[in-house]
């Protein structure tokens, strides 16, 4: 049976202030009388002996459907039933009569709350009992103190124990003792099986305690009404997603309120461990440009990057610190599509500038899974596109950057595979001392990219890594450490590789290029790392089990044959390939490969970049 | 309307609980208690003998009661109206948390009201055989000036509850506009003796409150029939009153919470 049963239900008010006789007189207008609804054609049945909680933000209309069915609001339209059941309202401040004594104001609220005089009598006692007042029961109101009042109302709705309850705010009246006894009479007038109970909070913790369905309210409509962890859950979500909208409002905010700093500049990367362009061109700005200030804009509050300096500043994504950020740096760099998730408007004298991390890569741009606005907005933002080939240029035009400048000077991450000396050296001691990777042994990396949405590596052949490292001994003789890295967004998704005994995962390192420079052997599939690989002259293979399948669904540049590395399409090409590895016709390849693609990278990427930087900040020389 | 009679049986028990607590509780803490009630009037009386005799001179036949009668009378629909303008605030607490149909706490303010009127009118049946004022079936004629008295009230109270509402100030204004119409109403003096004609009949015919005050004198005190013509069409304007004040009540109540 229902006990409440509520079909289409309309309340509106109108807004109309109470007015001096004086602003009447004086308003030829006629008073304006918006109206406002509160509730928007809500209809639910609830059961009887059901426990709903009722949330949502404020002034979504909770209290005014509370209060309907308390029948304190008549309803625009639609229907309230409460099928004869007495309801009480339970909130915080109550309506009592001041002038009147306790006593009269017992009788008066249960005579409202539609009991009889005799009624009202039987339960008299134990109301006086329970609210702990004596012979102040007797005394009017007014000279109560504000715990006893709140005690008085309690006590009334409490033991008058009403068909349905309805509670606004989990009531945490009187003294702590008081606190505990109401708490626990309330979780025991809940508890009855008869009796019908709704319950607003915003406390997710009550409601998760006391309700079994939840019903969620936005701008007067429901939004959810169900069992209580999922709706629950959606409003969380929701929540967290307005909150983000919020943040979004201080977007214009800051855009007026900052002046742009001529010397900060912002780095923005997509990923706190696969970012070496942002990474290698901090460190270069720290060390070479002492009175330039570096904002990191990080994911998570405790992102550690291992970079520290006075000059070096963490902002969180979306915070309002961020976006002051955003708008006080005369440079921002950008290694992916970050700038373009918002619209952001930025100052006259800002600079954006963008940088792929494929570069030579075979992965086609203009088919990243990205939505549409993102790359156009990415095209209208950006001023200058970073490259390091003619063959880059081509794919910034030929994807969304059709008409940004284009600076070929190579990529900053790529640098470090030019510099010989001891930084190379203790680059490279740093991988085998984090990997305690025994002393004289080879390093082969495997780091293959990531695993497309419609592609289920459960089809294809896994690599096996003994074989693998047997192979590779064969050819290039001494022992292997195979060191395996799934791409950033396939984190912990691809066991095979990430857990396969015998390797050593090397996922949480940070820089990539560092892991190249230690490797001696280097093997993936369709990831564009194995073309800066290819600057360091080593021997690298391809592992590529669905070729044709990535091509379809992926799209690539050239076939993998035009690479200078072997290709195979299963576990025995690959170790055939290795074994038949040739030294000499490989480097002739990749010597042609480069030119091919026109690569101008030389070591001197971040220079070149701070020389452009300075030229936009107005500095000379 | 019939949702109103429906109300009115509801809220029954209500109505009466609540007039007897109010008027417990104006003289809870005094010394002489609900002596009060009785001995209010009675003192007041005899305030007004001494200033109708001593002050005015014999001024009409019967003259402290003649006073005595106005006053109360007026008091009635003066203590009624000036409370419903504030009652919807003075109940805050209340409607805020329960429904309760708003005319209902007019009813309530009219209750008390008439309780003092009615102990009032104890002591002018007391009075009568004092000042030897002679017995006849005319005195009847006051019942049905009570009821129009009380069904005029409710009309206006019901009108200035809603107004009240809405304009925050109307309060000052209608204690003075009561003022006015205070002297209007002839209490410490007779309208058809004192004022000059046309203006007399004027401000009998124009004025509900004079019209039903005199009326209830000449039945009460002077012997004469009362003109059930004009008596009926007070009736209406109020009934009239009434239906409209209920209606806009009906209509806006479920607002009124907000607005204040």
């Amino acid at each position: 049976m229902n006990a409440i049963e509520v079909r289409d239900l309309h309340i509106s008010y109108k807004t109309i202030k109470a007015k001096s006789i004086k602003k009447t007189l004086f308003s030829l207008k006629k008073s304006t009388t918006d109206r406002f609804e509160a509730v928007r054609g809500v209809s639910f049945d609830i059961k009887k002996g059901e426990i709903v909680g009722l949330i949502g933000k404020n002034g979504s209309g909770k209290s005014t459907l509370l209060r309907s069915l308390a029948g304190i609001f008549s309803p625009d339209s639609g229907v309230i039933e409460t099928n004869g059941n007495n309801v009480s309202l339970l909130s915080i401040g109550v309506g009592f009569q001041n002038e009147l004594t306790g006593r009269d104001n017992i009788f008066l609220s249960g005579l409202l709350l539609g009991f009889t005089k005799e009624q009202i009598q039987e339960k008299y006692e134990e109301i006086v009992r329970f609210s702990e007042l004596g012979d102040f029961i007797n005394a009017p109101v007014k000279t109560y103190s504000s715990g006893m009042h709140s005690k008085l109302a309690f006590s009334i709705t409490a033991v008058l124990e009403t068909d349905i309850m309805l509670i606004d705010e989990i009531l945490s009246v009187g003294d702590r003792k008081f606190k505990k006894k109401s708490y626990a009479k309330m979780q025991e007038l809940i508890s009855n099986e008869d009796r019908t109970v709704m319950i607003v909070s915003h406390s997710a913790d009550t409601i998760k305690k006391l309700c079994n369905r939840v019903i969620w309210l936005n701008d007067g409509k429901i939004v959810a009404d169900g069992e209580t962890s999922e709706t629950l859950k959606q409003y969380n979500e929701y929540m967290d997603y307005q909150e983000a909208l919020m943040a979004k409002a201080d977007k214009a905010y800051w855009y007026n309120k900052v002046e742009v700093k001529e010397k900060q500049i912002l780095l923005y990367p997509t990923f706190a461990r696969y970012c070496d362009d942002i990474r290698y061109l901090c460190k270069y700005i720290l060390k070479h440009c002492p009175d330039w200030e570096v904002v990191w804009v990080k994911r998570r509050e405790n992102e550690k990057i291992g970079i520290s300096s006075e000059r070096l500043r963490m902002v969180l994504e979306k915070t309002p610190e961020f976006y002051r950020a955003i708008y006080s740096s005369k440079i921002i760099l950008d290694d992916g599509m970050n700038m373009a998730k918002e619209d952001i408007k930025k100052h006259a004298e800002q600079r954006f500038y963008k940088i792929l991390r494929g570069s030579l890569g075979i992965k086609d741009v203009s088919r990243e899974p990205l939505s549409q606005r993102k790359k156009i907005r990415s095209g209208r933002m950006v001023d200058y596109c970073i490259s390091n080939s003619a063959f880059e240029t081509e794919a910034y035009r030929s994807s969304f950057w059709k008409e940004n400048k284009v600076l070929e000077i190579g990529h900053p991450r790529n640098d470090a595979l030019f510099a010989e000396g001891p930084a190379r050296e203790e680059q490279i001691a740093r991988v085998r001392r984090t990997y305690k990777i025994p002393e004289g042994s080879k390093i082969a990396l495997y780091a293959p990219t990531y695993r497309e949405k419609s592609m289920d590596p459960k089809d294809w052949e896994q690599i096996d890594f003994g074989r693998l490292k047997e192979a590779l001994s064969q050819r290039f003789g001494g022992t292997f450490t195979i060191l395996a890295r799934t791409h950033r967004k396939d984190r912990g998704k691809w066991p095979e590789v990430e857990k396969a005994p015998g390797v050593v995962n090397v996922n949480n390192y940070p820089e990539l290029t560092e892991l190249m420079l230690s490797c001696d052997v280097a093997i993936t599939d369709y990831s564009s790392w194995i073309y800066d690989f290819l600057i360091l002259g080593r021997p690298g293979f391809l592992y590529a089990p669905n070729a044709q399948e990535y091509h379809e669904k992926r799209g690539l540049y050239y076939p993998l044959e035009e690479t200078p590395f072997p290709v195979a399409a299963n576990m025995e090409g690959l170790v055939k390939n290795i074994r038949e590895f040739e030294e000499e016709g490989f480097q002739e390849k990749a010597k042609a490969f480069l030119e091919e693609k026109g690569c101008r990278e030389n070591g001197t990427a971040c220079e070149s970049l701070v020389a452009h930087f300075r030229g936009e900040m107005g500095e000379r020389g | 309307m019939r949702k109103f009679w429906k109300n009115i049986k509801r809220y029954k028990s209500y109505i009466i609980y609540a007039t007897k607590a109010n008027l417990k509780s104006e003289v809870a803490g005094s010394y002489l208690n609900w002596l009060w009630w009785i001995l209010d009037p009675l003192l007041f009386m005899l305030v007004y003998s001494f200033v109708a005799l001593i002050v005015f001179g014999k001024g009409e036949p019967y003259f402290p009661v003649f006073v005595f009668i106005g006053l109360n009378s007026w008091n009635f629909f003066n203590k009624s109206v000036n409370r419903s303008v504030k009652i919807i605030r003075t109940y805050k607490g209340t409607i805020s948390k329960v429904y309760i149909p708003k005319y209902v706490l007019i009813l309530i303010a009219m209750m008390e009201n008439l309780f003092k009127m009615a102990v009032a009118f104890v002591w002018v049946l007391v009075m009568l055989p004092i000042y030897r004022v002679p017995v006849s079936w005319h005195m009847v004629n006051a019942i049905p000036i009570f009821l129009t008295m009380a069904v005029f009230t409710f009309g206006c109270s019901s009108i200035m509850l809603h107004a009240g509402v809405y304009i925050a100030d109307l309060s000052n204004i209608i204690t003075v506009l009561l003022r006015l119409v205070f002297y209007m109403s002839g209490i410490f003096y007779s309208i058809s003796n004192r004022v000059e004609e046309p203006y007399g009949t004027y401000l009998l015919n124009l004025n509900p409150m004079a019209f039903l005050i005199n009326g209830l004198r000449e039945s009460l005190l002077y012997n004469h029939m009362v003109n059930y013509g004009m008596l009926s069409v007070i009736f209406l304007i109020g009934c009239i009153l009434s239906v409209i004040g209920i209606k806009t009540i009906d209509k806006h109540e479920n607002s009124y919470v907000k607005v204040i």
